[in-house]
């Protein structure tokens, strides 16, 4: 690894106790990726004792270099602006199960509503001409049950809820499962 | 004062929404009970319920969406109440599915 003259005697220092105690964590990543071992400036190894160049490693983590980059610049990298851009893992997991099933789930809603819109519009059609209106509107908003739910917990979770966000999504997932796909009519 | 304006109507048109899923429900209730006298039957214990949630359900969510959206900006009120209006949709296609209209009439 290359290391700046000036600080090589002590960075080597450092360095010798990292390699072992470190060997199972982020350190198998740092060296398979040579690129990141040239970036020396970035490279999260140096930069634990020095807070100018731990705000370099704080701007590398918003690119995406990596959590392992947060965990080992540990009390450098407290940055409270970028912590509170990310969203936790549970968040990103909840987004991506529930999302899958919400677009499922508006999909289904959607093919039920196109099944009964004929029998909708004869409900519509004695309903006057403003009651037939808002028959329509009332009866097409179901495909948009889902992802209103979704956008609704959502807002409702901002500011890293995440626990709030994931029951949120849950219920709602109960809520609107698509019936008129999974049981038979009048079963 | 053109956003206020833009949001008050828009949560307006919602609610006139929800209030036609409760006449509209009222409408479907009176029907089905003028139906099961022409058939003199009356109407059955569970149809009576179903048809009761039906009037009730749009009511509850409408007071449901405005108790959460209280102390929350106009655009999540409004976001809120579209999404109730949505589940009650929801809730009516399911109703008109699961329950057999036969079930109604005693």
């Amino acid at each position: 690894m290359k290391q700046k003259p000036g600080r090589a005697s002590r960075a080597s220092r450092s360095d010798e106790p990292r390699e072992s105690a470190i060997a199972s964590g982020w350190r198998v990543e740092g060296s398979a990726d040579p690129a990141a071992s040239d970036a020396a400036a970035v490279d999260p190894t140096l930069v634990s004792d020095a807070p100018a160049v731990a705000a370099d490693a704080a701007d590398g983590i918003v690119d995406g270099t990596g959590r392992e980059a947060d965990e080992t610049t540990d009390d450098a990298a407290t940055d409270p602006a970028v912590e509170r851009q990310q969203l936790s893992n549970g968040a990103l997991v909840a987004l991506g199960v529930f999302g899958g099933l919400y677009l499922l789930y508006t999909w289904g809603w959607f093919i039920v509503a196109q099944a009964y819109s004929s029998v909708n519009s004869v409900t519509a059609a004695g309903s006057g001409a403003i009651g037939g209106v808002l028959q329509q509107i009332i009866f097409w908003a179901a495909p948009l049950a889902a992802p209103l739910w979704f956008f609704t917990a959502l807002a409702f979770s901002k500011g890293g809820r995440t626990k709030r966000l994931t029951i949120l999504l849950a219920v709602g997932a109960i809520l609107l499962v698509p019936l008129p796909m999974l049981i038979a009519r009048g079963a | 004062m053109a956003k206020r304006i833009l949001a008050w109507a828009a949560g307006l048109i919602l609610v006139l929404l929800y209030l036609y899923a409760v006449v509209a429900g009222i409408g479907n209730f009176v029907g089905v009970v003028g139906l099961s006298e022409a058939l003199s039957t009356g109407l059955s214990a569970s149809g009576r319920v179903w048809l009761i949630v039906g009037v009730a359900m749009p009511a509850v969510v409408l007071v449901a969406a405005l108790l959460f959206g209280r102390r929350r900006s106009a655009g999540v009120r409004i976001l809120l109440l579209a999404a109730g209006v949505a589940l009650v949709a929801a809730w009516q296609i399911d109703l008109m599915h699961v329950i057999p209209e036969s079930s109604y009439f005693a």
